[in-house]
């Protein structure tokens, strides 16, 4: 019952345009108010263990480092490589979208980033070059999904936080369903691309400008490299890598590229203030909804269900796909991972799953619900870019959503292919 | 809809800690406690299932309900359910909660005396420092200070152990110079320090990884840790110090305890000091199975003699000064301890 | 002249949190270094680094509502027409409010409650540390109510759905977002 109440009234606040964080804020004063009010005390014991994270302070260094290549010129590097790179194939602007996600992926830790990022440089100069607006958009949005499965991922980093899971072998775990996710949207665009004539005309590949432009795109992409190595061999923590990834940036920007300066500096430190802060109190208010729930047994009650059930493996990871998927749609990541771990993750482990499985699982999982409407954060800053309507950018995304979807069903039943590496790796 | 209420009402009890029954009191002869009312006592710990912990709690739990006849019922959220060990002791203090137990000493740091380095070898030492005048007296001192009472006090987790991946350790000189992951606790940071080697933190769950890579030469920790988290994979040598132990308090809200009947209060008490004993055994017995798998490994676990241990304790003495000067404990109840320990042998 | 003062308390409230930021981010890269070319870690110092993430994290809360930053569900939202939706953004708010006086009140009490405890690392008393919440919490109520203010007399338009251009050069007018 108290999560039927708490969920409610969530859902009423946040649909009425309250801020999400003060929703599910409201949601459990109003809970506490009706129910418990000896837990007030409380409050703010939760809200500050959520946001007092030595783990997170990794999601505002990953945040400013995106930034500060963006104005640093690295962002561009990598779009400059990534056109030389698909030159070969006769691929297109969209074959560039996707490559530069999964490398842009490698850096930052958030999808959400990604759009912006890329999708600022990229939406424009697609459209000029024949692609309907749609697509620009759909193609930019779908493989921004990447952003977050490929290490280094913020929303993996707060499931390590809640499972305890290690954050380097989480990483991992991430990366080839990511690059599975890449190389199947890869086929899908070549294909319709090719059916619909947005790829160029057949241009000369000039030796010396692959050259030069991979040169130039060597150090910008050192660093997702050095950065998935440091956390994944836990030569250090992911906040400490984030760490190096800013000082990265910032050496790269002022001393190679020479483009940085100090007011963007700054304007990346007021950026990531901002960002960091909006997500963070929404982590903060989570983590008192989490507690009530546990306090009033939710999850076993919940676990209890699944346990009589009784199912095979495979069936209850695909009705854990379309809980995911559902919960996706309409609640924003981090809620949505603190929300379904403690709930969901006992019950896979009493089936045998692993919880690198689950979390890369409920990773591509509610990455796909940020580009389904009504609730989708990268729809909503491709929305900022074009001022497209977001359910249009949805319509363009499509094609390329069900490669996500696809991968998340493989990933499902096939554990292998989230514990494989992570093993490899003496995990 | 109906149902839906009665839920609600029935958690919002059972959160108060206080059940109000509505149900009329009825005295017979079968049940003496009729009519001292009913008792939620919500208890939160760290430890997962099947850890000394947990079993001990959950045996508990039913010895105090059966000998209460069912008055006094024990709600146990065990595995950081309700938040980390300090979180809980904070909802204790604070009267959200009623109990909790777990190494966690920031409201009472003078129970950090007992964590002093090389200060016991065996359990028979341990048990007799636990039960002493002196733990009574610093356990005495939560009620004033923060409004916790502790009913019992047990060992944590075994003793703690140091490993490394460089050499055998059989003098303090072999700690110099290697870099050991610690948890951050102070008694533990300023051993390594006073013998010579430098301390770093390592998230819990990255240090098999951070030690596989040699991020850290060594870790300390107690044996079922060690066997837990696989690290005698990438240790290679340990050595049976036994140089720390950490106190279990079980902490209860005080304003609670002193509303129970005394009745009830005796009755957990005996409990608790029951659980503390079958907790001990449990940790003894899961230590020794822990160290046989690490042997098994192919880990080399030297023992040291009485005279090396004196050697290790020798180097450990700045630590107790710097404890005594920063109040922790005093000259005088360090002497105590040290009787103590003396006579238990 | 009130408009300027408000205009200077605004960027000094901001140029603490950016100064924090960039403090953490300073202090992250020395730690690092410090740590893996020689070799020296100290508690104090992580302890201070996660300290002051979360303040940043709770001084951004008046400053996520001052410049509209915070996360928001706006499909329904957006569709309320103009002249109910000041009246609803106005309720909002006033959800907000009621939420971080809760908040505000109880951090206080858990400060003095827990605050008597002595922090591992850094060793200075808690009450600096989870005092960033009340205070913190004050002055996020001061901008709700600079804001439900704002809304009261604003003029019609600035409530129309935001993918209309007028929307964006009104918010940029008074200063809205970014
Ligand atoms: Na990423
Ligand atoms: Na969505």
């Amino acid at each position: 019952m108290a999560m039927f109440f708490l969920l409610i009234f969530l859902l009423l606040f946040a649909f009425l345009g309250i801020p999400l964080a003060f929703s599910i804020g409201a949601s459990c004063v109003t809970y506490l108010a009706t129910n418990a009010p000896n837990l007030f005390s409380m409050f703010p014991q939760k809200v500050w263990s959520g946001a007092y994270s030595e783990l997170m302070i990794a999601m505002p260094l990953f945040i400013l480092a995106g930034e500060l290549m963006n104005t640093g010129g690295i962002t561009k590097r990598i779009i400059n490589f990534c056109l030389q790179v698909v030159k070969p194939f006769h691929g297109g602007l969209g074959e560039v979208n996707i490559v530069a996600s999964m490398i842009f992926g490698g850096i930052s830790g958030s999808s959400v980033a990604d759009t912006s990022a890329l999708g600022s440089i990229l939406i424009p100069s697609m459209e000029e070059n024949g692609y309907p607006p749609k697509a620009a958009a759909g193609i930019t949005v779908a493989s921004s999904t990447m952003g977050m499965i490929i290490p280094p991922s913020t929303p993996m980093i707060i499931y390590a936080m809640i499972s305890g899971a290690s954050v380097g072998a989480l990483f991992m775990a991430g990366a080839l369903p990511g690059i599975l996710i890449g190389i199947t949207q890869l086929i899908v665009v070549g294909w319709i691309s090719h059916k619909k004539h947005w790829h160029p005309l057949k241009t000369k590949f000039i030796f010396k400008e692959f050259i030069s432009a991979i040169l130039v795109g060597i150090p910008a992409l050192l660093m997702p490299v050095f950065v998935i190595f440091c956390v994944s061999f836990g030569i250090c923590t992911a906040s400490e890598s984030a760490g190096i990834a800013v000082f990265y940036a910032v050496l790269v920007g002022f001393l190679l590229y020479r483009e940085l300066t100090w007011k963007a500096v700054f304007q990346a430190l007021k950026k990531t203030l901002i960002t960091s802060s909006s997500i963070m109190i929404i982590i903060g208010f989570t983590t008192i909804f989490t507690w009530i729930l546990t306090m009033m047994k939710v999850p076993q009650v919940v676990a209890g269900f699944f346990m009589d059930l009784n199912m095979p493996f495979w069936a209850i990871a695909l009705i854990f796909d379309l809980l995911i998927l559902l919960i996706g749609t309409f609640i924003d990541v981090s809620p949505a991972i603190m929300l379904l771990t403690p709930i969901l993750l006992p019950v896979m482990q009493a089936y045998g799953f692993s919880e690198l499985q689950f979390g890369a699982m409920m990773i591509v999982g509610l990455a796909i619900g940020l580009v389904t409407p009504p609730v989708g954060m990268c729809l909503n800053a491709c929305n900022k870019i074009n001022r497209m309507p977001i359910i249009d950018i949805f319509k363009g995304a499509a094609p390329y959503i069900v490669c996500n979807i696809i991968v998340l069903i493989l990933i499902s039943i096939i554990p292998q292919l989230t514990t494989w590496l992570p093993q490899l790796l003496g995990y | 809809n109906n149902t839906a209420k009665n839920e609600n009402t029935a958690s919002k009890e059972s959160t108060s800690g206080k059940e109000s029954n509505s149900s009329a009191p009825q005295t017979t002869a079968e049940d003496p406690f009729a009519a001292l009312g009913n008792f939620t006592m919500i208890v939160g710990h760290a430890q997962p299932e099947g850890n000394p912990r947990t079993i001990s709690m959950e045996q508990f739990a039913k010895d105090v309900t059966e000998r209460t006849k069912g008055h006094v019922t024990i709600d146990l959220h065990a595995n950081g359910q309700l938040g980390t060990e300090k979180e809980m002791l904070e909802q204790v203090v604070a009267g959200t909660i009623q109990g909790m137990r777990g190494g966690q000493y920031d409201f009472s740091p003078r129970l950090l005396m007992f964590t002093l380095p090389f200060l016991t070898n065996t359990r028979s030492q341990v048990t007799a420092l636990l039960q002493s005048d002196l733990a009574k007296k610093v356990c005495a001192e939560a009620e004033k200070t923060t409004g916790t009472i502790i009913i019992s006090l047990c060992d944590a987790g075994g003793y703690r152990q140091f490993s490394n991946s460089k050499r055998p350790i059989t003098k303090p000189e072999d700690l110099a110079g290697l870099k050991m992951r610690t948890n951050g606790m102070k008694t533990i940071d300023l051993t390594f320090q006073s013998i010579g080697a430098t301390t770093t933190t390592i998230p819990y769950s990255d240090l098999y990884m951070g030690l596989k890579t040699a991020v850290a030469d060594g870790q300390e920790n107690p044996w079922v840790n060690v066997q837990t988290m696989k690290f005698y994979e990438v240790q290679k040598y340990f050595t049976t110090v036994n140089y720390q132990f950490h106190p279990d308090p079980f902490y209860v809200n005080a304003a609670w305890w002193n509303s129970l009947p005394a009745e009830f209060q005796k009755i957990i008490s005996e409990c608790a000091d029951e659980m503390s004993v079958f907790n001990d055994k449990l940790i003894d017995e899961n230590s020794d199975k822990a160290l046989d798998t690490i042997k098994q490994a192919g880990c080399e676990v030297y023992t040291p003699t009485a005279d090396e241990l004196k050697a290790f304790q020798d180097a450990c003495k700045p630590v107790y000064q710097k404890c005594i000067d920063e109040g922790i404990l005093t000259q005088e109840e360090l002497d105590e301890m040290l009787k103590i320990v003396e006579n238990a042998k | 002249m009130i408009k300027k003062i408000t205009q200077t308390l605004y960027h000094i409230y901001f140029g603490i949190g950016i100064a924090a930021m960039g403090i953490l981010t300073a202090s992250m890269i020395f730690s690092v270094i410090a740590r893996y070319l020689f070799s020296l870690s100290w508690k104090q110092l992580t302890e201070f680094n996660v300290t002051t993430f979360a303040f940043t994290t709770f001084w951004g809360m008046g400053l996520c509502i001052l410049n509209n930053e915070h996360v928001i569900i706006d499909i329904f939202y957006d569709k309320v027409p103009p002249h109910l939706k000041r009246w609803l953004t106005i309720f909002n708010y006033i959800v907000v409010l009621i939420v971080d006086i809760i908040f505000t009140i109880y951090a206080y009490k858990y400060t003095m409650m827990a605050g008597i405890q002595i922090s591992q690392g850094m060793e200075i008393s808690m009450k600096y540390m989870y005092g960033i919440m009340p205070v913190s919490g004050v002055i996020c109520a001061i901008c709700i109510i600079y804001k439900i203010v704002e809304c009261i007399q604003a003029p019609d338009e600035f409530f129309a759905a935001k993918n209309i251009v007028l929307t964006n050069q009104v918010s940029e007018k008074t200063g809205g977002s970014k």
